[in-house]
């Protein structure tokens, strides 16, 4: 082809050149490409996880810059954020069941097991029957209902806020927050968007549909994968629709507003306070 | 642009303004219609890039993934192909200084000691001449494999993939200055390395 920046090539180059052009063009694996195909018409692809490979941050300086850069930022890392709140940690289950943990099984009553695996960024999963509640300590403490898979946030920096996110593939969650979230945001994403949380009960449910996130008081603003939709009102929920519809703005369902309560009622002594019951 | 030639070589099918509008909404058959439209293309840059069967199909499917998330904003003016190429020649840039990457240049494959998925010649109806295009191929993808990763998806995106260099500059975030050099470079080393196959 012709380019305006070409450079003359010698005699070497030229073929070299040449060499790459004749290469062929390699023919993927037909189950591969027929899957990929199918998975992509379907949005079955938009469940997966991103690869691994894909989710590090691309370096942008050469080694000689990013040594000393990364070395200031470490040492101005220990000293402004010398430390993290505690958590997670397993409240336990009168609900019979398994938890995967990292892919390893644990029955969902066995709150010592549970603690010793449960980790920031630790993958979460929960079988038909179980449920679980996850505690982190003066920030919030969530109950996983059955069915749900979720990749667990960091713990909250002890000092000048910071952020801290979850992914849930599927399932539903309830989060009620404590005084130490404030000043820090926790987002909970799914495949159609993203929940940020700044104080609140909330409840996010995804199945292979829809995304649904209810407000049962407090703050809290929905994202799509564009843009901002806003908040959440009280006792409302945003839906966002896996086949590409517009969200819709609804009431709270029955079933979100039990899960969110049940979290409540039961859990409001981590953070000192009593339960509110509402009339949405 | 070039058109290197090889059995599986054939145009992508034309996509119309009506079909991308549908790719918007997430419709299945424009979706459908998107990936026949690109797979191909971009599978090959990927293989050729990476010279490996599985890490081509890591990148595709993350690629795919990144372009049914964005699918809502797609420009529907323009053939989507040279941003999904863009995509995909940064994934591949990704995937090889992943650690996963390293640890699997260092685990070849016993049944294919070359590591790189075989398969890379389409078979043709004359047996020797398929063997010699495979043996040819099989020294060039090695030559380019054994380029520095920065030369490396220089000559490719430039010669393969028939960019242009300010395309590419774009690509791999650097001027088009830089990205001449590198394929000087680059062409210089390859030379040397297949003087025996091309005296």
């Amino acid at each position: 082809m012709s380019d305006r920046h070409d450079i003359p090539l010698t005699a070497a180059q030229r073929r070299a050149a040449e060499a790459v052009q004749s290469l062929s063009r390699p023919e993927a694996d037909t189950d591969f490409r027929a899957r990929l195909k199918a998975d992509f018409a379907s949005g079955a692809v938009a469940a997966a996880k991103p690869a691994a490979f894909a989710t590090r941050p691309r370096p942008r300086f050469g080694f000689a810059l990013w040594v000393p850069l990364t070395a200031a930022a470490a040492l101005a890392a220990v000293m402004v954020f010398g430390g993290r709140l505690p958590g997670p940690e397993a409240l336990g289950s009168h609900i019979a069941g398994t938890v995967l943990v990292d892919g390893r099984a644990v029955a969902a009553g066995d709150s010592l097991r549970l603690d010793e695996l449960l980790r920031p960024g630790a993958e979460v999963v929960l079988s038909e029957g179980a449920e679980l509640d996850i505690l982190y300590p003066g920030s919030f403490v969530m109950r996983l209902a059955s069915g749900t898979t979720i990749t667990l946030p960091d713990r909250p920096r002890r000092w000048f806020g910071g952020d801290l996110d979850a992914v849930m593939p599927e399932g539903e969650i309830s989060i009620r927050t404590g005084p130490d979230l404030a000043g820090r945001m926790l987002a909970v994403s799914t495949p159609e968007g993203r929940a940020r949380i700044y104080g609140t009960l909330v409840s996010i449910f995804r199945n292979d549909e829809l995304t649904c996130v209810c407000l049962y008081e407090g703050t809290a603003v929905m994202d799509d994968l564009e843009q901002e939709l806003g908040p959440v009102p009280a006792g409302k929920r945003w839906v966002l629709f896996a086949d590409g519809r517009d969200a819709e703005l609804l009431d709270i369902a029955p079933p979100h507003l039990e899960h969110m309560e049940g979290l409540d009622r039961e859990r409001c002594d981590c953070f000192g306070g009593a339960h509110k019951e509402q009339t949405p | 642009m070039q058109d290197p030639s090889g059995s599986s070589r054939r145009p992508p099918p034309d996509l119309s303004r009506e079909t991308l509008l549908a790719v918007r909404r997430r419709d299945p058959e424009a979706l459908a219609a998107l990936f026949e439209h690109s797979f191909d293309r971009l599978y090959g840059l990927a293989q050729r890039m990476l010279g490996d069967r599985a890490a081509a199909e890591d990148v595709m499917q993350e690629t795919y993934l990144r372009m049914h998330r964005a699918a809502a904003t797609i420009d529907v003016e323009r053939d989507p192909l040279p941003w999904l190429k863009s995509i995909t020649a940064n994934l591949c840039r990704d995937h090889r200084r992943s650690f996963a990457a390293k640890v699997a240049s260092r685990s070849e494959d016993v049944d294919d000691p070359a590591g790189r998925g075989g398969n890379l010649a389409g078979v043709g109806p004359d047996p020797e001449e398929h063997t010699l295009t495979a043996a040819r191929e099989a020294r060039v993808q090695a030559a380019v494999d054994a380029l520095p990763e920065q030369l490396r998806e220089v000559v490719i995106l430039k010669d393969y993939e028939g960019l242009d260099h300010v395309a590419i500059a774009g690509i791999v975030g650097t001027s088009h200055a830089a990205v001449r050099k590198r394929y000087s470079r680059a062409l210089e080393q390859l030379g040397e390395a297949l003087k025996d196959v091309w005296p």
